[in-house]
């Protein structure tokens, strides 16, 4: 295999997913370990991963799915704790650190696609185009997704929304 | 809203440092050689199965040292198993044990769907240069099981949706049959039914019957010697566009029709796309027919002439 162009690839997006998907999963350890996960994955395959036309877009695309998986996860095991009178969701809920909680929560309760399409956009720094194709919908829906993400965060923690995405 | 937002997410969270960068490189070099050391002693490991006399196994001239016993029989080594065996592949495909594993996860994960019927079966292609890879053939409505399977097992899964590959959206080897040809069986008619008032999503199949009615004061005995299906073609053309991608076994059962009296005989309709130039993996939402051409050589197989049993109904794919 190609060590070198791996590396470069997990140089440029391993630092950029951890961070976006930190903020889909609640937990920076649980977004290290999908993202690696993804990469462990294209190393295996990486005589095939390395002959698509973007190597990167699978591994977001992997690593965004699984992601998804885990937070499908968490939710059941909030609802079943829920449903069991014991809330104890230590491990899933955000740091609680001061004067960041309601971003936190505020981000944590938008849909699963709109929080992607935030992570990705705001925290991988990726285009439009890109987040897309990271998620698999047209780039029209992620621009939708933005639109209703930054007017339910506006809403939530009291700001004027903007911008024209 | 839009910068400060962003600047507020930023803050949120930070990007690794070039320190956990590295460890993270390190972490997964580790484990996919680790992993691929596992496929690699697993590939071993079955060389040396040998149930009943009857070699299972492959022959591995490559990799980690099996000379050590393993297998059935703690004294069967690699070369008592190898020894009169005749002729053994000399070389491991490369990844022969691990598609076998990948498909076993395939194969339970399969069995713990709710709707199983989605999946039509699963089995291991090998390419031209040796590597070998599962297939996963689905309902051609299965998109968001396609989408499921993609993000589990990645390229170590081939998957076909309908005809078409998953996620590129490229048609297969499609091909439609050809309606058969032939005479009626005098005395018998035929009528089809659909179940769910006729109609159906793209891509997923429906069931109905057909009603054979004897008009002739003798019994009309009826042996098809084809699946039961239906095709879904345009309305009043043969010209086939949809089919169901279920397996069925080779029919055995006779149709007996008493005089002035019926008999019926269920069918399976599909609405898999099945034209090579089709856009979509199921057929696009329309109204269509269903033709049921279902021959019958009687007790005489090699029999030249061929009767039919034809029926047609109205379909709406939605």
């Amino acid at each position: 295999m190609d060590v070198v162009e791996f590396e470069r690839l997990f140089r440029d997006e391993y630092p950029r997913l951890v961070r976006s998907l930190t903020l889909v999963c609640g937990d920076r350890e649980v977004a290290a370990d999908v993202v690696q996960d993804a990469f462990v994955q294209a190393h295996r395959h990486w005589r095939r991963v390395s002959a698509y036309d973007d190597p990167a877009t699978w591994v977001r695309r992997v690593a965004v799915n699984r992601a998804f998986n885990h937070h499908r996860g968490v939710r059941r095991l909030w609802r079943f704790l829920d449903r069991a009178g014991r809330p104890d969701r230590q491990g899933t809920e955000p740091p609680d650190v001061a004067g960041e909680v309601d971003l936190w929560r505020a981000v944590a309760d938008l849909p699963h696609q709109q929080r992607h399409a935030v992570a990705l956009y705001y925290l991988a720094d990726l285009p439009i185009a890109a987040v897309a194709a990271a998620l698999d919908i047209q780039p029209g829906t992620v621009k939708a997704h933005l639109h209703h993400a930054r007017a339910a965060l506006a809403d939530r923690l009291g700001s004027p929304t903007g911008g024209s995405q | 809203m839009d910068d400060a937002m962003g600047d507020g997410l930023r803050q949120l969270v930070q990007e690794p440092s070039t320190d956990e960068i590295d460890a993270a490189l390190r972490s997964v070099e580790r484990r996919a050689r680790r992993r691929d050391h596992a496929v690699a002693a697993a590939a071993i490991a079955g060389v040396v199965v040998v149930a009943g006399g009857a070699w299972v196994g492959f022959a591995a001239v490559d990799g980690p040292d099996v000379s050590t016993a393993v297998g059935p029989s703690a004294s069967t080594t690699t070369s008592d198993a190898v020894a009169g065996v005749g002729s053994i592949p000399t070389s491991l495909p490369a990844r022969r044990s691990d598609a076998r594993q990948v498909q076993d996860e395939v194969n339970e994960f399969w069995q713990g769907l709710p709707n199983p019927d989605l999946v039509r079966s699963t089995g291991i292609r090998t390419a031209d240069d040796g590597e070998e890879i599962v297939v996963v053939a689905l309902r051609a409505d299965a998109s968001q099981l396609a989408e499921e399977i993609h993000a589990r097992w990645g390229p170590d899964v081939l998957i076909e949706l309908g005809y078409h590959n998953y996620p590129e959206g490229t048609p297969g080897d499609a091909s439609c049959p050809q309606i058969e040809t032939g005479e009626a069986i005098p005395g018998l008619e035929a009528r089809l039914e659909l179940d769910d008032g006729g109609v159906v999503a793209s891509g997923a199949d429906i069931r109905g019957r057909v009603v054979l009615t004897n008009t002739t004061d003798r019994e009309i005995n009826f042996a098809p010697t084809s699946a039961p299906v239906g095709y879904v073609v345009e309305p009043g053309s043969d010209e086939v566009l949809g089919v169901t991608l279920q397996a069925f076994a080779a029919p055995l059962v006779t149709y007996s029709a008493p005089p002035h009296g019926s008999t019926e005989m269920g069918i399976f309709v599909g609405t898999t796309a099945c034209q090579p130039a089709s856009a979509t993996p199921g057929l696009p939402p329309g109204e269509y027919e269903v033709l049921v051409a279902q021959n019958d050589r009687g007790a005489d197989p090699s029999a030249s002439e061929v009767h039919l049993v034809t029926a047609r109904a109205p379909l709406t794919v939605e």
